[in-house]
């Protein structure tokens, strides 16, 4: 692996790692407490209004695993694309994208650094607000499928491999951290409205955006996983691609 | 290896805006050298254009003898280049962002830490590795830009601007390093403050609106500007050396300014047989090619000599 990567490209992962690794410890706590609410919420609604107790089905853990991934396909997506902002137009602004520029580090090999380092930052975050949810889960309302969990927090990163990538190239499209962190929030929040409002049942297996969501109650078959997958990686792919080009067209 | 920077013919266009109107120089022998024009003059482009940080819109630009592509990586392990301004990441201590640098470079982290520790030397910075470059002095960040330009032993070096905003020390103090540099290499460096450039560079080029407008050595240019006025001061009777100078015929004219007598000559050579005669009357204090002060002399050089 160490060969397969350049010496430059190495320093430049480490450089991005140093960068954000601050973030950690302050996103995971958001995302373990956004995962305990998740629970605490829907086990607390009969209480605070008791006319809820009738409406609301019976609470267990295949309804909350749902919520869980349901609000963090919301709000961890719109947070990773946020979060992604810095990552080019961060870099103009503060006139350190030249220190980069003046390197020999090819293009492609620049955008991946970022791109996969806050991936990695966003998956490790994301994992830990799972286990702490799964931990919830099993103390307040009972076990999920162990398989189905991890099924769904796999395809989940995938979506977040997608979004970390829409939000690389809204950064390396645009001038500012503010307006790249702004046209994201806009771009997510569309992309999230829309697929969460796509719920007839013919087209659920195609809503690759909320397929993490949808396995947990609907039973789709491997090759529908699969090639919801492979579309994801595919989106995520031609996306970065993008990035690579427009970051090149700054020499012109 | 052939060192040297060939610009031929190039012109670089932003849209509608040409930056860079058919430029070509060349550099062939280790030095300093100095670019300087007004802001807005081109002096960016240009050196974005040799580093490769953009591609002119037509012409060449040749390093060391080799073309340079622009797809190819390898001419920015050739060229040392800190760009006007260039920020450094602000929450890496020295020793990090160092390293960090040298490896970008493609060092070893073996190599990097030694390299290091040498440019550390080489450039004189004397805070701890340890200090976070958030809470440098601006002098402190200049010198530690400085120094990650060179960790990959570049033979041309570019400058922009990199004396600008600092304490005479730490003009002093870089521009010692520049010297140092340009006995082995070729260092070039671009301010619109001309006294920067004229006590250090063997060569000048002055860029306005786009056009290499003047590529000489400052002899020249100073000879050019100074219309063959020199200035006279003396210990004693100035006015006795005035007539002595008024009985010349190549003196074109002889007028006092305050304590100095301005005379302009029509035939250089003659100046040996000028001071002779003045120093029979008088005793001379000081002598020179009266040059306007560099402020002037920039303003002249950039409106058209």
């Amino acid at each position: 692996m160490r060969e397969l990567i350049s010496i430059p490209t190495r320093a430049l992962m480490v450089k991005e790692w140093k960068s954000v690794k601050s973030k950690i410890i302050p996103l995971s706590i958001g995302l373990a407490i956004f995962s305990f609410l998740t629970i605490g919420l829907l086990k607390a609604l009969p209480y605070i209004a008791e006319y809820m107790e009738e409406l609301l089905p019976e609470i267990d853990e295949i309804m909350v695993t749902e919520s869980f991934f349901s609000n963090a396909n919301s709000i961890i997506s719109i947070i990773a694309v946020i979060f992604c902002a810095d990552a080019i137009a961060g870099e103009r602004e503060k006139n350190t994208l030249v220190l980069i520029q003046t390197k020999p580090i090819k293009p492609s090999s620049v955008i991946l650094a970022k791109l996969l380092m806050r991936f990695l930052l966003i998956s490790i975050a994301t994992v830990i607000g799972a286990i702490v949810f799964y931990i919830s889960s099993v103390l307040l309302v009972g076990v999920p499928d162990p398989w189905i969990f991890v099924q769904s927090l796999l395809i989940f990163l995938l979506t977040l491999f997608t979004y970390v990538s829409i939000g690389v190239f809204i950064s390396a499209s645009t001038k500012t951290q503010i307006s790249a962190g702004a046209i994201s929030a806009g771009v997510m929040f569309m992309i999230v409205i829309i697929s969460s409002l796509l719920v007839f049942e013919g087209i659920q297996p195609y809503n690759v955006f909320q397929l993490s969501v949808n396995l947990i109650s609907t039973n789709f078959s491997t090759l529908t996983i699969l090639l919801d997958c492979l579309i994801l990686i595919l989106i995520g792919i031609v996306i970065t691609i993008c990035s690579i080009l427009v970051f090149k067209k700054e020499k012109n | 290896m052939k060192l040297g920077i060939r610009v031929e013919s190039v012109v670089k266009k932003f849209g509608d805006l040409t930056a860079l109107k058919t430029v070509s120089f060349d550099i062939t022998k280790p030095g300093l050298y100095g670019l300087i024009g007004p802001n807005g003059a081109g002096k960016t482009t240009m050196f974005k254009c040799i580093a490769g940080l953009l591609v002119p819109t037509s012409g060449d630009v040749f390093i060391n003898g080799g073309k340079v592509e622009y797809n190819d990586l390898s001419i920015k392990q050739k060229i040392g280049f800190l760009p006007e301004d260039s920020g450094l990441y602000d929450k890496l201590t020295a020793k990090e962002f160092l390293s960090i640098m040298a490896g970008m470079h493609g060092l070893s982290k073996k190599d990097a830490g030694k390299k290091v520790k040498e440019i550390v030397e080489l450039v004189g910075i004397n805070y701890p590795p340890s200090k976070i470059v958030k809470f440098m002095s601006s002098g402190q960040r200049r010198l530690l830009s400085i120094a990650s330009i060179l960790l990959h032993n570049p033979n041309i070096i570019i400058l922009d601007e990199s004396l600008s905003g600092l304490d005479p020390i730490n003009r002093e103090h870089i521009s010692r390093i520049m010297r140092e540099l340009s006995k082995e290499n070729i260092v070039l460096f671009s301010s619109h403050i001309l006294s920067d450039i004229w006590s250090l560079c063997e060569r000048i080029l002055i860029l306005k609106e786009g056009n290499l407008i003047l590529d000489d050595t400052p002899g020249e240019i100073l000879s050019r500007v100074s219309d063959n006025a020199y200035f006279l001061q003396v210990l004693t009777d100035i006015e006795a050396a005035q007539d002595v100078l008024v009985s010349f015929p190549q003196v074109k004219s002889a007028k006092i300014h305050g304590d100095k007598l301005i005379f302009h000559l029509s035939d250089y050579e003659f100046i040996n047989e000028i001071i002779r005669k003045i120093t029979e009357k008088v005793k001379i204090k000081s002598f020179g090619p009266n040059i306007p002060d560099l402020d002037q002399l920039f303003v002249r050089l950039v409106n058209g000599i």
